[in-house]
């Protein structure tokens, strides 16, 4: 038992010997401030579908950014899928504007026509070209340092926003009627919400991917909203958490030498399921 | 006080309704309404589910647009009088798991004088203390919404709703699940508001015996609005808004129905 933990230990120090392992560490603590407070926002405002519909879609633009980079001019995957990300955003966001029937069919086939254009792209496109599964759950391997110098200005953009517009953010998120006779304008605050949510899953799709980040989005949230009726305090817990999860994900990974993705998924995976099985024993 | 079909004198009513007719999908939720209501006005609606009482409220609250007619509220379309408009919606349109307490719930009511500053000021928290004071949920202010019983919860929206102070205040279903002593206490504080500010209330309920002893007008809502100048009540009336309801609605306490014509 203490030879694992020692090993443990060790290996998450022999990590930081590695540039792309540094990264990985520095880019999952940035994630962690997005995941505490950009996923509290998705889980009490019950978006985690519409937040999953627009990391799904964001793959038709890393389909397309490869086949563009491939037969015209290079285009950064990861500005496919900013664009496709931040348009399937609006649209989703006029969509519960102009109140849209069965919005959630509508997000369920922008979700599928993203993944859909994607993954034709992808296939057509001949050549080397990064595989496919690595957009789809991360791969730290890919982080480069710009990657976490853009990552810093959104986390900086994320922590001035909420400053400034908590009260309002939480008002559009309680009570969107009231707040708009209170002379807010919803529509613009949850198309900006939405944005971020679709700049998050962006920025952190080479960490984990595609598939994975609404899992980060929304077990810390949902673990910490159990503890605390205050959402400040919520998103301090879940940024604590995802902390937690994402180096303990990270040493298992380094360990194991699992993919660090999935390692990270399945590790606050197994704490969420943990968590709720406390809960129901509680009551 | 009001005047019915008075075009001449429209001026600034509180509340112009002109030959409103609302449809949601396929279905004519309201149809041919008309309305008009003078400042200080306290008007009742009643009328079965689903009969579009909902639907006219948000109508005078801007989130729904007329598909006919015209709406003002002191001369101004629905969307630019919000400043003047409080609105008291039903507790169960909540998440019920919502992570927010009493006086964060009641704060809402100025968040939208808050622009670019970051925090609530002490006039703005003083407001909102003054608020549940006044629906006597003070003890209260730091408990999680979803903890507190349903009446509870309707106290703390409608502190929530003065805190905007209001000039007209819409009020959906405000006292079902309260009992009688809580119910007695809503109605007291809104006829305060009534006669000492002046406020111009529209309450929609199914409390008929309540309504009738304390608004000063009745409406019946059941697509079409029938609209009755004082606040009792007739046989007639009721039957054409309710239908085959009729005999629940009679048979509640309080209620006086009158047989023969009234109008």
């Amino acid at each position: 038992m203490i030879d694992t933990i020692a090993s443990f230990l060790y290996g998450f120090l022999e990590m930081f010997q590695y540039t792309f392992w540094r990264r990985a560490i520095y880019t999952g603590i940035l994630a962690s401030i997005l995941f505490g407070i950009v996923g509290t926002y998705v889980v009490i405002k019950r978006i985690v579908f519409i937040s999953d519909g627009i990391a799904h879609a964001s793959f038709g633009g890393i389909g397309l950014a490869i086949f563009v980079s491939y037969y015209f001019f290079t285009l950064d995957p990861l500005l496919g899928a900013a664009i496709f990300a931040l348009l399937s955003a609006v649209g989703i966001g006029i969509m519960s504007k102009e109140k849209v029937q069965r919005e959630d069919t509508a997000i369920g086939i922008i979700w599928v026509m993203g993944m859909a254009v994607g993954a034709l792209f992808y296939r057509i496109t001949p050549g080397y070209k990064p595989s496919m599964d690595s957009f789809l759950f991360g791969n730290i391997y890919m982080i480069g340092s710009t990657d976490i110098y853009l990552l810093v200005f959104l986390v900086i953009g994320v922590l001035i926003t909420v400053v400034l517009f908590y009260y309002e953010l939480q008002a559009v998120s309680f009570d969107d009627e009231f707040a708009k006779i209170a002379g807010l304008n919803t529509d613009a605050i949850y198309i900006f919400l939405l944005i971020l949510v679709a700049l998050s899953i962006v920025f952190l799709l080479r960490f984990v991917g595609i598939i994975l980040v609404i899992a980060m989005l929304t077990i810390p949230a949902s673990i910490s909203s159990g503890i605390s009726n205050d959402i400040k305090k919520i998103m301090f817990y879940s940024c604590i958490l995802s902390l937690v999860f994402v180096l303990c994900g990270l040493s298992l990974s380094y360990v194991f030498n699992t993919p660090a993705g999935p390692s990270i998924t399945l590790f606050a995976g197994g704490v969420f399921v943990i968590d709720m099985i406390k809960k129901k024993v509680k009551t | 006080m009001v005047k019915e079909d008075n075009r001449v004198e429209s001026g600034l009513n509180a509340l112009d309704i002109r030959d409103l007719s609302v449809k949601l999908g396929n279905a004519e939720v309201l149809k041919n309404v008309n309305l008009q209501l003078e400042r200080g006005d306290f008007l009742g609606i009643i009328g079965p589910n689903g009969g579009g009482k909902t639907t006219l409220l948000k109508v005078i609250l801007g989130l729904l647009k007329p598909d006919e007619g015209e709406v003002t509220i002191f001369g101004r379309e629905p969307k630019k009088a919000r400043d003047k408009v409080g609105y008291v919606p039903q507790y169960t349109d909540f998440d019920s798991q919502f992570p927010i307490d009493v006086m964060n719930v009641v704060l809402m009511g100025r968040v939208g004088k808050l622009g670019f500053r970051p925090f609530f000021s002490d006039e703005d928290k003083k407001i909102a203390l003054r608020a549940l004071e006044r629906v006597e949920m003070k003890d209260y202010k730091e408990r999680k919404i979803s903890d507190l019983s349903g009446g509870e919860q309707q106290r703390v929206l409608l502190a929530r709703a003065l805190t905007t102070r209001p000039e007209v205040l819409l009020l959906d279903e405000p006292t079902a699940s309260v009992d009688e002593r809580i119910k007695t206490s809503i109605y007291k504080l809104l006829k305060k508001l009534n006669r000492e500010e002046g406020t111009t209330i529209i309450i929609v309920s199914h409390d008929i015996g309540f309504l009738s002893s304390y608004v000063e007008k009745l409406a019946c809502l059941n697509r079409d609005l029938i609209y009755h100048g004082g606040s009792e009540l007739t046989h007639e009336m009721i039957e054409e808004s309710y239908g085959c309801k009729m005999d629940l609605i009679a048979h509640h306490h309080h209620t006086e129905v009158e047989g023969g014509h009234k109008t």
